[in-house]
């Protein structure tokens, strides 16, 4: 198989790179646990997301549980019921579904997709692709990582508080989540606004530290670490992707860090930046000074919030177009347009927040502003789109797991992208604002995109980590199965919602505008997502058992160009055994410079010819 | 895809597909008895007992007088009472149309592409790296529409929310607190020679003429929505919002609250009583008996 690079380099490599020596051997908690080398680090991102992502999952279905049979007594909620709520009848209660959707969306959005988009295929991904050793700052990634289970670990105890974890919604809208009673001698506005949102909010400092972090670490390494000869123009997409997202959490995160200290200090320190004059709760005046404003909250939260969103698809972006190239075998078509429709994304993604608040009071002309932004950052996804089809258009297709995901992504991907067109209308917003046609558009990019990236990505690079193949059967059947049980949970949601089912409700049958048909519309999104969650069941499996049974798999199963497949699996210490040189683009598949349908971005071209030498040398 | 792997360790691949069929089966099954109805899953597809919310002070105790909204199912736009509310939901039948005609272009030409270029291993894939000409129609194309909706967004927007309350309307100032909507008629104090503002538990509006809503809030963050009348705006404690509407259809309808309130935000329903200007004016002199005199 070709692949190998020119053996200039001495074959003494420097330990320059985080001054650590490769000689002596690393103890059990050095090699595995406080690690700084960026692949047990990834590893360690991605399997903190997926205890997490189970953690979310039950919590969803419990808010379903919850929608299907509302205070059913008929119906309680497993387990949960008798333990929690005999006194009370054995229904759940209204503080109780409070927390379930808050914290569904918390843990979702900054334990599991954040994590595992940016942790997981950031770590994995950049220094292999780009032939680097590790990470430019391999310490700071170790500490990127470990913020995250103390993180996690106050997330979850905030459910074992007295009043129970924070139930603000995972947008912690002051007042409400301003209110906890402990300054300004007014009572907690709800039993969720007491101290399991103070936890919140320092859970997520936790996140947002580890986050910037790892956007320093990673913007660095990309900029300073590439192999000789790969120029930005010869990035795989996923690294370009990555690098963008590192942008966008470089600058948009110090924005939300700030805003949740505002609002602690709100809450212990009897600050007043989004409480005004003249509050009251249950008719207990609040005595604080107040002047403070609770829009000033939404404006910072959405700030970072908004290019969140964004965090939480480009790198999936990224990966849909390199499965896609590989497993049609064929260029990526556009390559330079793909590479600034994400610019585009990330750049327009910072001013476009306020579509969050166009019925928050605001001034109806700033809206006005807002709807042009939003409307127009339609643009680079669309473009992107049809980059997607015209690289499957022409090509070779092979449906491995991986691609089977990746041609899902782009599928539910552009419903969830035509979802937004709706929101972009202010006017049309009235009726679907804080309804279920928006948390149908959430779960269409966020799970029909993202979480489908996700399980592409997984099984495409699963055979470089473990040196082991998943299962393509039961990758397979896990894809098929999800996809209908997904489209039937989610789908159904746009009808209710345009219908005009509120979100954050936890009965909606009294609403008598809601019409025929809402319950048992509620009903079948109910166990369409209940089947939908056993079925993950199924990846579960096929991840773990595969592990250590999978078949074993070879250095290139894929047939792939791109650095991390010109090294062993799983890689050696220190990825490369001579560091790569590069000579082409990531996407040369069945180009006529080669007998077979792909060209690794490391063979020396055939006889010395100067169209594919180096373009780029780093001054070292 | 490699073919020169190394052998596959025959024990392990089974024990997975084994594994895989058992998993694969189950599911499968609980599907087609849920489907089915078939124990458990019947249970779960009985009717509810009649839907009994728990009661929360400050609801009114009269019973409620049949909704006008409540008319049509679930797979269409509440009915429209409200003057502005066609020029919105055209709005919403305008973008379903657009992104309509682009969902099925997109998906089918994805299906068609996965269809047309499987895999032949005796076919090489056209090796090309993009188009610039395309890159610029489609680019341009979805630009232009986009603008239009734009446009087309800011004519309907501008009209429902710039500006100030029209004059010559009835002006109610609403506000919202934990777990309910008041209402006070602005001007009724002066009026009919009253201590206090009418303060009715529905809000009566007489049909034709603009509702202009100061609204306001006690405690948190509210929203002001009556879905029969596209109107939306969030109450913000701390600040006065304005937002008016012509209701063009008699009836009652419902308040409902659209930002996370607390608790019982779920409950927090009100009604909306469109009156014809002769009834309006005879309920005004029925609450004006309940209103507290002027002090001497």
């Amino acid at each position: 198989m070709s692949g190998h690079g020119q053996t200039a380099e001495t074959g003494h490599e420097s330990h320059g790179v985080g001054g650590h020596e490769a000689h002596h051997e690393l103890g059990f908690l050095r090699k595995y646990i406080f690690s700084i080398d960026h692949k047990v680090i990834s590893l360690q991102f991605l399997f903190t997301g997926l205890v997490m992502m189970i953690i979310g999952g039950l919590l969803a279905m419990l808010i379903r549980w919850q929608l299907a049979w509302p205070f059913d007594p008929n119906h309680k909620v497993p387990i949960l019921s008798n333990l929690l709520w005999e006194e009370v009848g054995g229904t759940m209660p209204s503080s109780f579904y409070a927390m379930l959707f808050t914290m569904h969306g918390s843990i979702m959005i900054f334990f599991v997709i954040i994590p595992i988009l940016v942790g997981f295929f950031g770590n994995l991904c950049v220094p292999l692709m780009i032939g680097a050793k590790d990470m430019a700052f391999p310490l700071l990634n170790g500490i990127s990582y470990w913020l995250m289970p103390p993180a996690a670990a106050i997330m979850v105890a905030s459910f074992f508080t007295e009043t129970g974890a924070a139930g603000g919604g995972w947008t912690s809208y002051p007042p409400l989540s301003a209110l906890g009673g402990a300054t300004g001698g007014a009572p907690a506005a709800a039993p969720g606004s007491a101290v399991g949102q103070s936890l919140w909010c320092i859970s997520l400092l936790f996140v947002g530290t580890s986050s910037i972090l790892g956007s320093i670490n990673y913007i660095t390494t990309i900029i300073k670490l590439r192999a000789p000869g790969l120029s930005l123009m010869r990035l795989p997409l996923t690294v370009w992707a990555i690098f963008i997202t590192s942008i966008l959490v470089l600058f948009g995160t110090p924005v939300l860090t700030s805003a949740l200290g505002m609002l602690l200090f709100d809450r212990h320190l009897g600050t007043n930046f989004f409480l005004p004059r003249g509050l009251e709760v249950s008719t207990v005046p609040y005595t604080g000074t107040g002047g403070g404003q609770p829009i000033l909250w939404q404006h910072l939260f959405w700030f970072y919030s908004h290019p969140a969103v964004y965090i939480m698809i480009l790198p999936t972006m990224g990966v849909t177009s390199d499965v896609l190239s590989v497993f049609s075998r064929k260029p990526v078509f556009g390559y330079k347009p793909m590479v600034y429709s994400m610019a585009a994304i990330a750049g327009l993604g910072f001013i476009v927040w306020a579509h969050h608040m166009f019925q928050s009071g605001m001034n109806p002309i700033l809206v006005s502003g807002f709807v042009v932004s939003t409307t127009f950052i339609a643009l680079p996804s669309a473009i992107k789109t049809f980059n997607w089809l015209g690289t499957l258009w022409g090509g070779n297709i092979q449906f491995t797991s991986a691609m089977l995901n990746a041609i899902s992504f782009v599928a539910m991907f552009v419903i969830g992208g035509l979802s937004g067109i709706y929101m972009a209308s202010s006017a049309v917003d009235i009726h679907i604002h804080d309804t279920y046609f928006i948390v149908a558009h959430i779960h269409y990019v966020l799970f029909g995109g993202s979480m489908f990236g996700i399980f592409a990505g997984v099984h495409f690079w699963f055979p470089k980590i473990f040196g082991r193949f998943m299962n393509e059967t039961m990758g397979k059947v896990h894809f098929w199965l999800t996809f209908i049980a997904y489209n039937c949970t989610f789908f159904a949601m746009h009808i209710v919602g345009a219908r005009g089912m509120p979100r954050r409700i936890a009965d909606y049958r009294h609403y008598e505008w809601l019409g025929e048909g809402a319950l048992q519309m509620n009903k079948f999104i109910t166990m369409s997502a209940f089947t939908l969650m056993a079925i993950q069941v199924i990846f579960a499996l096929n991840f773990l058992l595969s592990m250590f049974w999978g078949k074993k798999a070879p250095q290139n199963p894929w047939r792939a160009n791109t650095l991390e497949w010109q090294t062993s699996s799983p890689p050696p210490h220190e990825n490369f055994a001579v560091t790569p040189t590069v000579y082409r683009g990531p996407y040369e598949y069945s180009s006529p410079e080669s007998q077979e349908d792909y060209l690794p971005q490391t063979q020396p071209p055939a006889g010395g010819s100067p169209a594919g030498s180096p373009a780029y040398r780093p001054a070292h | 895809m490699d073919s020169s792997a190394t052998s596959r360790d025959g024990g392990s691949s089974i024990f997975i597909r084994a594994l895989a069929g058992v998993v694969v089966g189950l599911v499968i099954s609980a599907v087609v008895l849920m489907m089915a109805g078939a124990p458990p899953f019947d249970a779960a597809f009985a009717q509810n007992p009649p839907a009994t919310a728990p009661a929360t002070a400050g609801q009114a105790a009269a019973p409620v007088p049949p909704i006008e909204g409540a008319t049509g199912t679930v797979w269409e736009l509440p009915v429209n009472a409200s003057e502005h509310g066609d020029a919105v939901d055209f709005l919403f039948w305008l973008i379903t149309a657009i992104t309509f005609v682009t969902f099925v272009a997109v998906e089918a030409l994805l299906v068609f592409f996965a269809f047309k270029y499987r895999y032949d291993p005796n076919r090489k894939a056209i090796f090309t790296h993009g188009n610039h000409r395309l890159e610029v129609v489609w680019t341009v194309t979805p630009a232009v529409i986009l603008f239009a909706l734009v446009l087309a967004n800011q004519k309907v927007w501008a009209k429902i929310r710039y500006g100030d309350l029209p004059p010559n309307s009835t002006q109610v100032e609403v506000t919202a607190q934990q777990f309910r909507w008041s209402f006070k008629m602005l001007g009724t104090a002066e009026r009919f020679n009253k201590g206090a503002d009418f303060a009715p538990g529905v809000l009566h509006v007489p049909l034709g003429k603009p509702v202009a809503v100061s609204l306001r809030s006690k405690d948190v963050l509210h929203s002001f929505w009556l879905p029969n009348f596209r109107v939306k705006l969030d109450a913000v404690p701390g600040m006065t919002g304005r937002v008016w509407f012509t209701p063009i259809k008699t009836g009652t309808y419902e308040i409902a609250c659209a930002e996370l309130c607390g608790m019982e935000h779920w409950n927090m329903r009100g009604l909306l009583k469109v009156v014809t200007p002769q009834e309006y004016e005879a309920w005004l002199l029925e609450e004006a008996k309940l209103a507290p005199e002027k002090p001497q």
